[in-house]
């Protein structure tokens, strides 16, 4: 059974099938401020933050640790209070709801966690069962099914009987998502959920995530301190930095031209470093007769189609040579960096035709 | 021993068996559900309520602090109202709860507080109501602490129904002091204590067995 299926088919059995238009606001962030008091100190945990995050989207958040994060995913279901402003969520004020309609919301509302925060006194089918008892779902076959189900979408189907404790770190995120889904939620909340697995884990549970936003409109919010994770699966991102909402847009836009020094920062392990043997050698002046320039030349997915060897060539002139070269796509952008020599000779032509192209400096002939 | 003896001996044993067994029945409950309020209602807790926790907290600690010998003298008003005498089994069960429940309050309080913020934040945020937190969140996940700390429950009610037997409630604590004690018979004594150790030593294996096999899991 296909991931769609699975819920499409339960999505049958709610009595109301929530509408899914595409690209509406589901999630709408307004004005929050949100303070701690410690015994000494005031920390603005969030301030004055407005965010947008729409039906279907990946919505990465990043920042250093501290910035908020937390806090912000927390302000969505309510886990944390603020102190002003107000957190939408499908229209529904979350931070003022009664408590009983509070419930209900968050019932529409998944989490997954970095410590997946299972029941160790459970078996993986009871730890599936907590969130159909909290919406009040008696019926013995009725929760077998769903369980049983959701077991097989996450790919745990022999592991119903198990306790978490014989469970590996990647299958009990598993288990934790499938908790997380129970209740087919229009949202899935992730707080660091990979940073507590191996390279390979957060690959496949990664790649589970996407399957679960694209073929059953789940929409994402996820904490990530990698920005491969955002790279990978976001198609939208926000930064925070000391409380504050430092930028936040498509992906590919923010990585390919980040606006704020924080963004800068974060981003800085995806940037090309020039290599070290090339850095000694590296001088601000021309040096010899024929010296070389280095150029960087760094495609902020702006040129649209993929470049073209023969455009590279008409560009830099014939004797360009390709140094480094680091290329993502990034929802169909190119995004990255070109590090390429050229005669000291043809500098100024280059550089009078395609200003966009940054000096690095010179090498003697041979680099 | 003459067959005489014996049959004191025995009945001596189920009269600390019917005590203990009553008394503990009540603690569990009691204890339990102290230490759930305990717990909850404190600051940041999901009954938070920091009035009735500090209250709370401090008769816990006030029956803690007085030695059970006092307990048992300064309860027998309340005694004779509750069970009519002040004499026998049932008037002993009257102390053996209220000292021991606090006892066991605390000892509970402590795995109820091992439970993660983690997995009752997790429940919260699936829209479990409160009462499904307590029942299916803290109280199953603090389980083999909670059965753990009730075997040293156990065998601190054996010790203090001893205790309860030199103001008449009998048992196998006022058998000893009868004999033993008052008519030098040093056999009684020893049959005495056999049996009790008898008791600890099935009461620590039962809760050992079954907090393991718990914590296998
Ligand atoms: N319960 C709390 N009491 C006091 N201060 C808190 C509390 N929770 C968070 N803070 C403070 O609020 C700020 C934001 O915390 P938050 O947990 O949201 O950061 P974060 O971006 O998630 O960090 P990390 O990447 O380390 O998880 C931090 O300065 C933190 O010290
Ligand atoms: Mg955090």
């Amino acid at each position: 059974m296909t991931v769609a299926e699975t819920f499409s088919t339960n999505r049958l059995d709610a009595a109301a099938p929530p509408t899914l238009d595409a690209g509406s606001s589901l999630i709408r962030i307004d004005n929050v401020s949100k303070h701690y008091c410690t015994r000494h100190t005031r920390v603005e945990a969030l301030a004055e933050i407005d965010l947008d995050i729409r039906r279907g989207d990946i919505f990465g958040i990043i920042g250093r640790s501290g910035a908020g994060k937390s806090t912000l995913l927390r302000a969505i279901n309510r886990l944390e209070p603020i102190d002003q402003g107000r957190v939408l969520f499908d229209g529904i004020d979350i931070q003022r709801l009664p408590p009983r309609q509070l419930l209900a919301a968050r019932q529409r509302i998944g989490m997954i966690f970095q410590h997946f925060n299972l029941l160790n006194s459970a078996t993986v089918a009871d730890n599936l069962a907590l969130p159909l008892k909290a919406a009040g779902i008696k019926n013995r076959h009725e929760i077998h099914r769903r369980t049983a189900r959701m077991l097989d979408l996450v790919g745990l189907a022999d592991k119903s009987a198990v306790y978490p404790a014989h469970l590996s770190g990647g299958q009990k995120q598993r288990v934790g998502i499938a908790r997380a889904l129970m209740l087919e939620p229009d949202v899935l909340l992730c707080d660091e959920a990979t940073s507590a697995l191996d390279p390979e884990t957060t690959a496949s549970i990664l790649a589970l995530i996407r399957s679960i936003n694209r073929e059953l409109g789940v929409t994402v919010v996820l904490i990530t301190h990698e920005m491969a994770v955002i790279q990978q699966v976001c198609n939208r991102v926000a930064v925070l930095e000391g409380g504050r909402l430092a930028e936040s847009g498509p992906v590919w836009q923010i990585f390919a031209r980040p606006q704020h020094p924080a963004t800068r920062a974060l981003l800085a392990p995806l940037t090309l470093a020039l290599a070290e043997d090339i850095r000694e050698r590296l001088s601000p002046h021309p040096i010899g007769r024929d010296g070389q320039a280095l150029l960087q030349w760094s495609l902020d997915g702006s040129e649209g189609d993929p470049l073209s060897l023969a455009a590279l060539a008409d560009r830099f002139g014939p004797e360009a040579k390709l140094i480094q070269s680091r290329i993502e796509r990034l929802q169909g952008h190119a995004h990255g960096q070109l590090l390429i020599a050229i005669p000291d000779g043809t500098l100024p032509s280059v550089t009078a035709t395609h200003p966009d192209v940054e000096v690095l400096g010179h090498v003697a002939a041979s680099v | 021993m003459s067959p005489r003896l014996f049959e004191a001996l025995w009945d001596a044993t189920l009269e600390t068996l019917l005590m203990v067994g009553i008394s503990a029945a009540i603690v569990w409950v009691a204890g339990i559900a102290l230490a759930v309020v305990l717990v909850t209602t404190g600051k940041g807790q999901i009954f938070a309520a920091p009035r009735l926790h500090r209250t709370l907290g401090s008769v816990v600690n006030a029956v803690r602090a007085t030695p059970f010998i006092i307990l048992l003298v300064a309860l027998i008003p309340l005694t004779r109202l509750l069970v009519g005498t002040t004499i026998g089994v049932w008037a002993a069960i009257v102390p053996l709860t209220i000292s021991a429940t606090p006892f066991f309050a605390r000892i509970a309080e402590v795995s109820l507080r091992e439970v993660g913020t983690g997995v009752i934040e997790a429940a919260q945020a699936m829209g479990c109501r409160k009462r499904h937190i307590v029942f299916d969140v803290l109280l199953p996940e603090a389980m083999p602490g909670i059965i753990g700390g009730f075997a040293i429950t156990l065998i601190a009610l054996i010790g203090a129904s001893a205790m309860a037997g030199a103001i008449g409630a009998g048992g196998l604590g006022d058998l000893a002091i009868r004999y033993g004690y008052q008519r030098y018979d040093t056999t009684v004594m020893a049959a005495v204590i056999i049996v009790l150790i008898a008791m600890v030593g099935v009461i620590q294996l039962v809760s050992d067995r079954t907090v393991n096999r718990l914590k296998r899991r």
